[in-house]
């Protein structure tokens, strides 16, 4: 049987009227890289927050390892490492100093946060860094220096909120590398609204939006749970309604999905299926646009829950 | 001790922003050196510009006298310039470049012959003019009066029915104007790191670091006595440079040194207080160096460090008078550091001002400690 670390039960956060997380219950396994994928403002970095003991809950509790995070002190916290999505630094600090000052806050020798700390800025390319002040730092190193002050203490559990926000492409995949790296002896909590992250990098994925779980599962069986085969999209000038209408003798060969504007066709032999398509939308009147043909993903996922795309 | 990792970190930190750093620390230095260019000779000395009518030589004599006057130090009280256009005089009084005219009017060495006589129906009459809403008005025109009367007296042969005797506390007859604000420049020099205080812990909440120190072991004591420590410190180090500078302008003290560092190091941990209450409401530097506006000129003028203030009095204790300002712990500060620095006090002399300063600095650190725990560091 998998190991539980953290569990969430039940968890409500409210602020005024707004209900920024509702009932959410999960649970993370050990040494697993577990995602939370939703939109801004889906309530992940909320949740995270309770998770670490950084937000008190209205209600239900967060446990790590059987023992709830906010009345625990201190000891449980410190099995958390914390990556914020911000860049968090003391601008006046060296990477070293700050690594080692983080280090000794959560209990390390001098000695052992410094050769922690040294060690991680080898880990992420930054050694020759290490006496510099990070006001001094590029965005990116910053960013990477943000990434190495949740480990410094290593932490049983590590949570990154959008860990690729304001990355470039060749520091994402890095970013990516290292993250697996990590889950070979931690567990990976990551929140993101990168569909394409969640699916490349989570062993496990939780679909959250305005505060509730969707859905929760792997990436592939969530992605199986909307439909085998590829995404045709089509972008359509006058609604989708009398597209739907026109293709209603279709759907024993594929299923079909709209958001606004744009139908999704989802088929084993979609590529085949577009010529019949697009007759019989000439045949209703509907002048179709732009046409993509793309795999199926976790936007697809998000598309058949909430009925809206993950970026809108 | 993470509170010791704090206080180095925050030492570090003021080092590297040298530039804010230095000038927290010079800014009391720099009025002792205001000060100092103001009053040159150590004491003010007062323009009087003198129109004389007199026929005689009286007038002349009058003028002497004036010249006269002078500092324990032999600096002269009065700058007398005799001046022959009454219109010109009054312009150079709108201009402040001289408080009082002393019109001295024609009969005034034939009115002094008469009296000096027995005559007792002779009369004349000695004009002052002046902007009454100039402070240096009053202490000219009571200068220059000074001499007058003196030299009517000598030149009559009057006697006073009733001489004055003057006896200076401690050191305070020798001291100079100057040497008298020192003490208030150096709590100024204090006073102004509610700034210092303010900013560096509203930093932490700006940055997010305090966010990323919460999840830590680190308590909000280990933070904001980390913190307020290396504010404490800089504190002393700029009343000693505010010290060192007044030294190196003549400024002597009477009493022990290290009885002065004590009462700014209580004083700091008061004005560390009020900086972590600025801080509890401020979500940025900005945003606290505007809100520490505020303490800061209650601390400034109402302490008493820039000038004196009437004390309101509210009620007494053990013989003791309590004002309305006496809430604010700079105002003890000053008045110690006056009783040590101008009058030669020893600890024991002011111990009233340091166990009030010691009550009121424990009360507002706690006052600030609660105030930022619960707005920014309690989980909620």
């Amino acid at each position: 049987m998998t190991n539980v670390v953290l569990q969430a039960a039940g968890l409500t956060k409210r602020y005024g009227a707004l209900v920024a997380v509702n009932d959410l219950s999960l649970a993370v396994r050990e040494g697993e890289v577990f995602g939370l994928l939703g939109p801004n403002g889906a309530g992940k970095t909320t949740s995270i927050n309770m998770m670490c003991g950084l937000l008190k809950p209205d209600g239900g509790r967060v446990t790590i390892r059987g023992q709830p995070v906010t009345s625990s002190g201190a000891d449980i916290r410190a099995r958390v490492g914390v990556c914020p999505q911000e860049i968090v630094l003391w601008k006046n600090l060296t990477c070293l100093e700050q690594l080692q000052f983080v280090g000794e806050m959560y209990g390390l020798k001098a000695r052992q946060a410094r050769q922690r700390a040294q060690n991680l800025l080898e880990e992420l390319d930054l050694a020759e860094k290490g006496h510099k002040l990070a006001k001094t730092l590029s965005g990116g190193m910053q960013r990477r220096l943000n990434f190495a002050m949740a480990l410094v203490h290593d932490p049983e559990i590590v949570i990154l909120d959008e860990p690729e926000a304001g990355l470039d492409p060749q520091s994402r995949v890095r970013v990516r590398e290292y993250i697996k790296t990590l889950a070979q002896n931690k567990t990976v909590i990551l929140t993101t609204h990168n569909m394409d992250e969640a699916d490349r990098v989570a062993d496990r994925v939780a679909i959250i939006d305005h505060g509730e779980l969707l859905a929760l599962d792997t990436p592939e069986a969530l992605k199986r749970s909307v439909g085998e085969g590829d995404v045709l999209e089509i972008v359509l000038g006058d609604g989708s309604a009398p597209a739907l209408a026109a293709l209603s003798d279709l759907t024993d060969r594929a299923a079909f999905d709209t958001t606004e504007s744009t139908l999704h066709v989802r088929a084993l032999d979609v590529v085949n299926l577009l010529p019949p398509i697009l007759e019989k939308l000439a045949a209703a009147g509907v002048q179709p646009g732009e046409v993509r043909l793309r795999e199926n993903s976790l936007e697809d996922v998000f598309i058949r829950l909430t009925g809206r795309r993950l970026r809108e | 001790m993470r509170m010791l990792k704090i206080f180095l970190k925050s030492l570090k930190e003021h080092a590297r922003d040298w530039m804010t750093t230095s000038l927290s620390l010079v800014i009391g230095a720099s009025f002792v050196l205001l000060y100092w260019l103001m009053i040159p000779s150590g004491s003010t000395t007062y323009g009087v510009l003198v129109l004389n009518h007199d026929t005689g030589l009286a007038g002349q004599e009058v003028i002497a006298v004036m010249e006269a006057l002078s500092y324990s130090s032999g600096d002269p009280i009065l700058d007398v310039e005799p001046i022959a256009d009454q219109e010109e005089a009054k312009a150079t009084l709108q201009d402040r470049d001289a408080e009082v005219l002393v019109i001295i009017p024609e009969d005034l060495s034939e009115t002094l012959a008469a009296a000096a006589l027995g005559d007792e129906s002779v009369a004349s009459s000695v004009t002052f003019v002046g902007d009454l809403t100039n402070p240096y008005y009053a202490i000219g025109a009571i200068m220059a009066n000074a001499a007058i009367e003196e030299y009517v007296q000598h030149a009559t042969g009057e006697t006073r029915p009733i001489t004055i005797e003057e006896i200076a506390l401690g050191a305070s007859g020798g001291r100079s104007e100057f040497e008298l604000y020192v003490p208030g420049m150096l709590i100024i020099s204090v006073v102004m790191l509610v700034f210092s205080a303010a900013m560096a812990i509203t930093s932490e909440v700006e940055a997010g670091t305090l966010r990323r120190l919460q999840i830590t072991r680190m308590t909000a004591f280990d933070l904001l006595a980390g913190i307020s420590l290396s504010v404490i410190l800089l504190g002393i180090i700029a009343m000693l440079l505010t010290f060192l500078v007044a030294v190196a302008l003549g400024f002597e003290s009477q009493g022990p040194i290290w009885a002065a560092i004590l009462v700014a190091a209580i004083t700091t941990v008061s004005v560390v207080g009020v900086g972590l209450v600025v801080a509890a409401f401020s979500k940025s530097v900005s945003q606290a160096f505007i809100i520490a506006n505020f303490p800061l000129i209650f601390f400034m003028f109402f302490s008493g460090a820039v000038y004196p203030i009437p004390r309101i009095q509210l009620f007494e204790v053990a013989g003791q008078v309590v004002s309305i300002y006496d809430i604010i712990p700079p105002t003890h500060a000053v008045v110690a550091l006056n009783k040590i620095l101008t009058l030669g006090a020893r600890p024991a002399d002011v111990l009233y001002e340091l166990v009030s300063l010691v009550v009121l600095s424990v009360v507002y650190f706690a006052i600030g400690t609660w105030l930022f725990h619960r707005r920014h560091m309690r989980v909620a």
